[in-house]
């Protein structure tokens, strides 16, 4: 299969093998379309990713093209290594994650956009991380939500909520 | 130095002769050396890896060049170090202004589920009291039907009105004696463990109802296993694993312990 070049929203360029490309589903219809269009032996696809930066665009971009290694890891290794696969892809993965809560916004955004299953996944599990254990105003403060509901409200939840609160 | 210098036919007995072939052979390498090291900086694609690597090159080079080229370098060096500085924070700035924390209010609401579903019961609850959307999110009814049935037993669930979210709030907050065990912030983790294990939307396995606390021991030993296999040194018994884990690093214990849960096929056939 031909290389592609996916386009970010600053005009960067990335080079990428189109099965690589097509771990993510939007870029796969993108790509069916464009190929419809312009005939089976266009020269160098260009697809525009019109919101994901540049820097969003790498990041996901590695995960896809670890992703497939690890495919193709699983598909060459007998059975009895794939543990050992599947430990070394969770280590990557847990290395993969050490992100800003910034990046990791912009990542699962870029990730909801692109329809990457897995990165989805991993990001939100991510996400879900900075939940996990904390009190609703820590959770507040690691998300920046303006605490909107008025004091009855969060008074009546907090009273049905006691149980998970104290 | 004279390794370098094979031509044959040098008289080598004249100390002229093989100084200006050391000087030749020496120049040739140099001019090599700077056109590497000028290639690796432009190269250098502002990673903060590689442009470490890239300094390193750079003062080797400097190291072993005449004054001027290698001042040269480092001038380069500099410009293109502080292109990509700079770049690193124009970036950094956009992702501000697009606003990364205000924004994390506006995480569309079909991302936010799928955050909130990875959640225990507790965490739920307590990102439910963080803002109106998230309430909205984390209420939805389906969230709490695994909770409620696994507390309840499909059994007393069985017949019921009320949605399932009210079922599992009544019995947390002390209706029922099942719910006693969850209390204590041990035991919830425990319990974090049992409610992760699954996704929140699928129904909770048979096990978990009959007896979560020998699950979670289960768990447990199996994945403190491969704690000791990461660590050889590490000699923690499983409250230590926990509580080594201080309170903000609670999350990522829990999700290591979880994922590898080996034995839970053996475990059924077991009961």
């Amino acid at each position: 299969m031909p290389d592609i070049v996916l386009r970010s929203n600053d005009g960067a360029d990335h080079k990428i093998s189109a099965s690589t490309a097509r771990l993510s589903r939007t870029v796969a219809s993108l790509l069916q379309d464009l190929e419809a269009s312009k005939g089976e032996d266009a020269e160098l696809l260009i697809v525009p990713i019109p919101n994901v930066c540049n820097c969003t665009l790498k990041k996901v971009l590695d995960f896809c093209e670890q992703q497939r290694a690890f495919d193709d890891l699983v598909r060459a290794s007998p059975a009895a290594q794939q543990p050992e696969v599947t430990r070394k892809t969770q280590a990557w993965r847990e290395t993969y994650m050490k992100v800003s809560t910034d990046e990791l916004y912009h990542l699962v955004m870029a990730a909801h956009y692109l329809d990457v299953p897995g990165l989805l996944g991993l990001c939100t599990d991510a996400m879900a991380d900075h939940i996990r254990g904390k009190s609703p105003s820590q959770v507040r403060a690691c998300f920046g939500l303006k605490p909107n509901l008025s004091p009855e409200e969060e008074d009546d939840i907090r009273r049905s909520n006691l149980w998970a609160l104290s | 130095m004279s390794a370098y210098s094979d031509d044959s036919d040098v008289e080598y007995d004249d100390p002229q002769v093989v100084l200006a072939s050391v000087a030749r052979v020496k120049k040739g390498i140099l001019s090599e050396l700077v056109s590497d090291t000028r290639l690796a900086i432009e190269e250098c694609d502002g990673v903060a890896r590689n442009s470490v690597i890239c300094k390193a090159l750079v003062n080797e080079a400097v190291r072993t060049l005449p004054q001027g080229k290698g001042k040269e370098l480092q001038r380069l060096l500099k410009s293109q170090g502080l292109k990509s500085a700079r770049e690193d924070t124009k970036h950094l700035k956009s992702l501000q202004q697009s606003g990364a924390p205000p924004a994390m209010e506006q995480l569309p609401a079909d991302i936010l589920g799928s955050v909130l579903d990875w959640l225990d019961p507790y965490s739920l609850a307590a990102a439910a009291c963080a803002s109106k959307q998230w309430q909205e999110e984390a209420y939805k009814d389906r969230r709490w039907r695994p909770f409620a049935l696994a507390i309840l037993g499909t059994a007393r669930a069985s017949g019921q009105q009320e949605s399932w979210r009210e079922l599992f709030f009544q019995a947390a907050s002390g209706g029922h004696s099942r719910t006693a065990y969850m209390r204590s912030p041990r035991r919830m983790l425990r319990q974090t463990l049992l409610w992760t294990e699954t996704k929140p939307w699928q129904e909770a396995p048979d096990f978990r109802t009959v007896i979560p606390q020998q699950v979670a021991r289960f768990i447990l030993k199996g994945s403190i296993q491969e704690a000791r296999d990461d660590h050889s040194d590490s000699s923690e018994d499983e409250e230590g694993v926990l509580c080594s884990a201080g309170h903000g690093d609670i999350a990522p214990a829990v999700r290591k312990l979880w994922r590898t849960f080996p034995g839970r096929l053996k475990l059924k056939q077991e009961q």
